[in-house]
């Protein structure tokens, strides 16, 4: 058929219209408006003219939004007349206005329409559409005919006859394209299935917008000039006994399978009084799911009043395939056909239970299919499997139909169930062939497959409803395939009145026999009116869940969900119970979004473990960390409130270190919080909880987890593999270790497993084991053997490197050469005499022994253990210290942190007991490394008062000879004096006090301070009041205070102070000590008492006039 | 609440599909109701009220419960 031939099948009778028959419109007083063919075609062409007139060019789409009346019919004649393309569009249904000028843009920039037909009614929704379209359609009111001549010529027309939109339960308009073959092939389809035959009537109620109206009521009457009845949609709900009337009259009408159903429950058989249906030859039932309990009931209804069940004709089309795809042939019985619904399986044989020719006679069951027959002539139908090869009779798999009726695809968006491919319709219905007789299933998107069965959301609902006691209107189920994993939401609306963890119980189970008992479950309770539809009342099942997901429902509320993966035995109704109970003792915000989280949320814990409950309140209050703390029932209920800015500023810390790739500020705590809160179930949504939703994904966050556990493993796997490097085999096996748990922790991470506590490791793995394959669970069973091995330190520590490796850990080689020596920041060295100290962060002082003073010495940062000359005993303990860092080749300076553990830090034990704390020539080493009991810098500003003291006490000898010589008797008891004081600061200093107090204190307080010379002290009292008047008294003096400082030097360790300034030598020996001291106290920023001494740091204790040389040490600072 | 008020919202609870309590300002959309369930209600608000039959364009202004009483109102006082 070529388009003129088709285009002339679908318009020529606008040019030979008759006068004796028209079409009856039904008015609003219970009349008739008639109107023959002759007035509607000449109707038709006067508008045809005026939309030329107005820019219509053949092909052009020409939107109709007009309500349903006798110029409506002419316009979308008119459409056709002018060569344009039809494109009807639905008009307002008690939604806002501002709700349906949205959708009639979308319909309208979808469509591509250069005109708009509508009536004055809907100007201002269209006006109001027009706004932020860029080029908006022009618009055309018509109120009456206009007042032009008749067309005299039929345009020709263009490639499509109409663009039919559809919008799904999506959302998303797309036009399907029909082409004037299409139309017509269809056409013929359908008088070859309902016999239609010259001078037959037709009655219809359906919306003239929607494809069986306009095609199998429009098209198919009005190019026949059959005589035709129609009623508005909203005449026949209001009187369906009109419609039942008027069919009386005619021989062909059609209904949805729930217009059956109303018609049946308003009328009784009574209400018909003497109509007879007798004559009426089909009754066309599509559109929706075929319930036979609709069939049997119209049946009975009309039983009495000559109609007969043959004239049923279910069948079963869409507007992708023009309209009708396939029906009962007239000359054969009603099929229906019980399939086991339990059993269905994509690509396997439906378990066929019973068929009936005779279906209305059995007792109608959900489970009961009524075929929708055969592929009108010239069509075909096929079932195919997911690669779409063509399965066989009694295969359940995909509809796919192909012939002249099946359309040119979409304009606007495509669709994602339903495909045009090679000329084949794929209808994303689900089906299968008895006898090469079409039976429908449902939606495959609204499928779910369980252990490769199918399971139809249509029958959960009514399992659901029948299990719960609830009208079938109250709830609806989704099922859903969340990326790999199916799972089933039921959505209902309203309280549940009585017992509801009985029946949310009920409602789980005969969920759980259907799906099995691994997909998980939602019971959900949506606010009062939150079940979503589409205007035409079917369920927006896709969007509802997108909707809960996306924490768009405001008051929806988790009422039970189970996930035997995830949480073996998680009662929600319990954690529910004690929800409710804490609103009685504690302030929830009834604005707050509930989330149950942590151990029990992530399918952990165990009877004893904390119910964790985090509020999200709406705003950017900072609120409180701590936790309330409730205990109810026996159980610990933790309640944490947080904003919903604090939580916003988390994700987006972690959205950033995603898009940067980068670890850097990702802290344990960031990504606890962040996947506990991705984790949590959702107990009840408040406003704006999608503002937190998406920011990032589960598997985003689970990549980052894995990421950093790897990186945290890495760093102990190579510090363990330093240790076995440096012999230090128990701590290595330590390291080690935890480094696999981590580098597991990250492995399971990667599969999905990213809560960070560390104490439920055997929990994660055992579920991962659970539903791994074959290589992870070698991985799983090998990392058991060598964990147990390594409790008992006997796992070889090679094999735990290179089991954390397979499982994503970098991979670590036991080989010297890998360890390098780094310097550690804030670590100084000062040699006193011939005593090395190591200042560590400016705080601590330690005391290297001889030989660790050696291997110090041999350090050189960059070398590795392969080639250093250090002692590896002693750089373990230098790294123990923290006074050098070990790195990694290529992978810089190790930081291991064990898990649950900070960093690891620097050891710092108790301070040295041996005494005196400090000498002229530095500290006592005790060990390998000792630690001051003196901080640094008191151990600098004690050194610089005991060299203080050391230089004045000479002074004060020098004068006291000098007074005697002199026999100046007073001036030489006072300086006799002051060489006691002198000595008892050195004594006092020695034993670390510092700073001094003042020197009646001192002597006071000498045998506390050191009291392992007491008798020093007593010495000391005596001298501080020795008196000299004679030569002789000063030679005893003397003598006695030589005695006690020699005494005093001996036990701190100072006898090698230089007892006079006589000499050159001896006077620069002094000042190289003293130097060495003043520039580490300097460095540290200690008090140093006199001037003269301090000068000595600036001279860089080079005696005035000196050339020689002074620096002698150097500083690793 | 005036007696119109009551009574239309008495039958919009009686007819909603979904449990609870309408006030003026819910959708009709909102409580449940599909294309063929807010016909019926308004054919029982017109028997209510002895009211010719509303036009589907009439009815297609009505967004809200609100709505329809503001029309029912509307067409007591000027019937």
């Amino acid at each position: 058929m070529n388009r003129e031939i088709a285009a002339a099948a679908v318009r020529d009778w606008l040019m030979t219209p008759r006068t004796d028959t028209g079409v009856h419109l039904a008015d609003d007083d219970g009349g008739w408006d008639f109107v023959s063919y002759a007035a509607l075609a000449d109707q038709a062409r006067r508008i045809a003219h005026l939309l030329i007139a107005e820019g219509v060019a053949p092909g052009d789409p020409v939107g109709v939004l007009m309500p349903t009346s006798h110029l409506c019919l002419a316009t979308m004649f008119g459409v056709l007349a002018a060569g344009g393309t039809l494109t009807p569009i639905t008009p307002p249904q008690f939604e806002n206005t501002s709700q349906y000028a949205d959708r009639l843009r979308g319909v309208l920039e979808a469509s591509g329409a250069r005109v708009l037909v509508s009536a004055p009614a809907f100007a201002d929704a269209a006006h109001r559409s027009f706004a932020g379209m860029s080029s908006p359609p022009k618009l055309v009111l018509l109120e009456r005919v206009p007042d032009v001549s008749p067309l005299d010529q039929l345009v020709e027309p263009g490639d499509l006859a109409l663009l039919q939109m559809t919008s799904g339960s999506t959302g998303f308009p797309r036009g399907v394209q029909v082409s004037w073959c299409n139309l017509a092939a269809n056409l013929d389809a359908l008088r070859g299935m309902c016999g239609t035959r010259p001078g037959d009537r037709g009655t219809s109620w359906l919306p003239l917008y929607h494809d069986m109206g306009l095609i199998g009521v429009v098209f198919q009457s009005i190019p026949g000039q059959h005589e035709m009845r129609l009623l508005r949609p909203d005449q026949f709900i209001r009187d369906p006994l009109r419609w039942l009337r008027a069919a009386a009259v005619s021989e062909h009408t059609g209904s949805p399978s729930f217009g059956l159903a109303y018609v049946s429950r308003r009328l009784t058989p009574a209400d018909l009084g003497d109509l007879d249906l007798s004559g009426l030859r089909t009754m066309v039932v599509g559109s929706d799911r075929i319930d036979p309990a609709h069939l049997r009931a119209f049946a009975e209804l009309t039983a009495g009043h000559g109609f007969s069940t043959s004239a049923f004709l279910p069948a079963y089309g869409l507007a992708e395939a023009t309209l009708i795809a396939t029906a009962r042939r007239l000359d054969e019985p009603i099929r229906m056909t019980r399939v086991d619904r339990s059993t269905l399986h994509a690509g396997r044989p439906v378990d066929v239970l019973d068929r009936s020719d005779d279906g209305l006679s059995v007792e109608p069951a959900s489970d009961w299919i009524v075929s929708v027959g055969h592929p009108a002539a010239g069509h075909g139908v096929r079932i195919v499997d997911e690669s779409g090869a063509t399965l066989t009779d009694g295969i359940l798999g995909e509809i796919v139909l192909c012939g002249p009726s099946v359309t040119n695809g979409y304009r606007g968006s495509d669709s994602e169930t339903t495909r045009f491919e090679n000329g084949l319709l794929y209808t994303g219905d689900a089906g299968f062939l008895v006898d090469g007789r079409l039976h429908v299933l449902g939606r495959m998107g609204t499928s779910l497959k369980v252990n490769g069965r199918t399971v139809f959301a249509e029958d959960l609902d009514l399992a659901a409803a029948e299990a719960m006691g609830m009208r079938p209107g109250r709830l609806y189920c989704v099922a859903v395939n969340d990326g790999d994993a199916a799972q089933v939401a039921v959505f209902l609306d309203g309280r549940i009145a009585e017992d509801p963890e009985r029946v949310i119980g009920a409602c789980l189970t005969v969920l759980r026999a259907r799906v099995g008992d691994e997909t998980p479950l939602w019971v959900i309770r949506v606010p009062p009116g939150g079940l979503l539809r589409t205007t035409s009342g079917k369920p927006r099942r896709a969007h509802m869940w997108q909707q809960w997901r996306r924490g768009r429902i405001n008051g929806a509320e988790l009422l039970a969900y189970r996930d035997a993966r995830r949480h073996a035995a998680l009662d929600l109704g319990q954690v529910r119970a004690l929800l409710e109970k804490a609103r009685s003792v504690a302030v929830i915000p009834d604005d707050a979004t509930v989330h149950f989280e942590g151990s029990l949320a992530e399918g952990f814990g165990n009877d004893g473990s904390d119910i964790d409950l985090l509020l999200l309140v709406p705003g950017d209050g900072a609120q409180a960390l701590m936790p309330t703390v409730l205990f109810l029932d026996g159980r610990r209920v933790e309640i944490r409130a947080q904003s919903h800015d604090q939580i916003r500023g988390r994700l987006l810390r972690v959205r950033q270190a995603i898009d940067a790739g980068s670890l850097t500020g990702v802290t344990e705590d960031l990504l606890n919080r962040v996947q506990r809160f991705l984790n949590a179930v959702p107990l009840r949504v408040g406003p704006h909880y999608d503002d937190l939703i998406g920011i990032v994904s589960c598997r985003e966050v689970t990549d980052l987890v894995a990421r950093w556990w790897f990186r945290r493993a890495g760093h102990c796997l190579r510090y363990a593999a330093a240790m076995a490097l440096l012999d230090r085999d128990a701590e290595a096996f330590g390291w080690a270790r935890d480094g696999l748990a981590q580098a597991m922790k990250g492995f399971l991470a990667r599969h999905g497993e990213a809560y960070i506590e560390v104490k439920w490791l055997p929990q994660q793995i055992e579920r991962l084991r659970a539903r791994a394959g074959r290589a992870e669970t070698d991985l799983l069973d090998s990392y058991r053997g060598l964990d147990d091995g390594a409790s008992t330190g006997g796992a070889p520590i090679g094999a735990m490197l290179d089991l954390a490796a397979e499982l994503g850990a970098p991979v670590i080689r036991l080989d010297p050469r890998n360890v390098v020596i780094k310097r550690a920041a804030g670590v100084t060295t000062w040699p006193i005499g011939s005593t090395v100290h190591v200042v560590r962060g400016n705080t601590d002082v330690f005391v290297l022994s001889a030989e660790c003073a050696q291997s110090w010495r041999r350090v050189v940062f960059g070398q590795t253990l392969a080639s250093t000359g250090a002692d590896r005993r002693h750089l373990h303990l230098f790294a123990r210290h923290g006074l050098i860092g070990l790195g990694w080749r290529g992978a810089g300076l190790m930081r291991p942190a064990a898990a649950m553990c900070g960093p690891d830090r620097p050891l710092t034990p108790l301070p040295s007991a041996r005494r005196p704390v400090i000498t002229i020539d530095g500290a006592l080493p005790d060990g390998d490394i000792a630690r001051s009991p003196l901080g640094a810098k008191a151990f600098a500003e004690c050194a610089g008062a005991l060299m203080l003291a050391n230089m004045v006490l000479e002074n004060a000898r020098e004068d006291f000879d000098g007074a005697v010589r002199g026999e100046q008797w007073s001036v030489a008891t006072l300086c006799g004096r002051r060489i006691t004081a002198m000595a008892v600061r050195i004594l006092a200093s020695a034993w670390g006090v510092s700073p001094l107090p003042a020197d009646p204190a001192l002597l006071d307080l000498l045998p506390h301070l050191v009291p392992e010379h007491r008798d020093l002290a007593v010495d000391a009292r005596r001298l501080s009041v020795i008196s000299v008047s004679s030569a002789e008294e000063a030679r005893r003096a003397r003598a006695e205070i030589d005695r006690f400082v020699q005494h005093v030097r001996d036990v701190s360790r100072g006898a090698a102070f230089p007892e006079s300034f006589a000499s050159a030598d001896q006077w620069q020996a002094t000042i190289r000590r003293g130097y060495q001291w003043l520039r580490m106290g300097g460095y540290l920023g200690a008090y140093v008492e006199l001037d003269e001494v301090r000068d000595l740091l600036a001279s860089g204790g080079v005696q005035p006039g000196s050339k020689a040389s002074g620096r002698q040490q150097g500083d690793q600072g | 609440m005036t007696t119109i008020e009551e009574e239309v919202l008495a039958l919009v609870t009686v007819l909603a599909p979904t449990a609870g309590e309408p006030g003026l300002d819910d959708t009709f959309v909102g409580l449940g109701y599909t294309s063929v369930r807010f016909l019926e209600l308004a054919i029982a608000v017109e028997q209510a009220f002895g009211l010719r039959p509303l036009p589907p364009e009439t009815l297609a202004r009505v967004t809200t419960v609100g709505d329809l009483v503001d029309l029912v109102e509307d067409l007591r006082g000027a019937g």
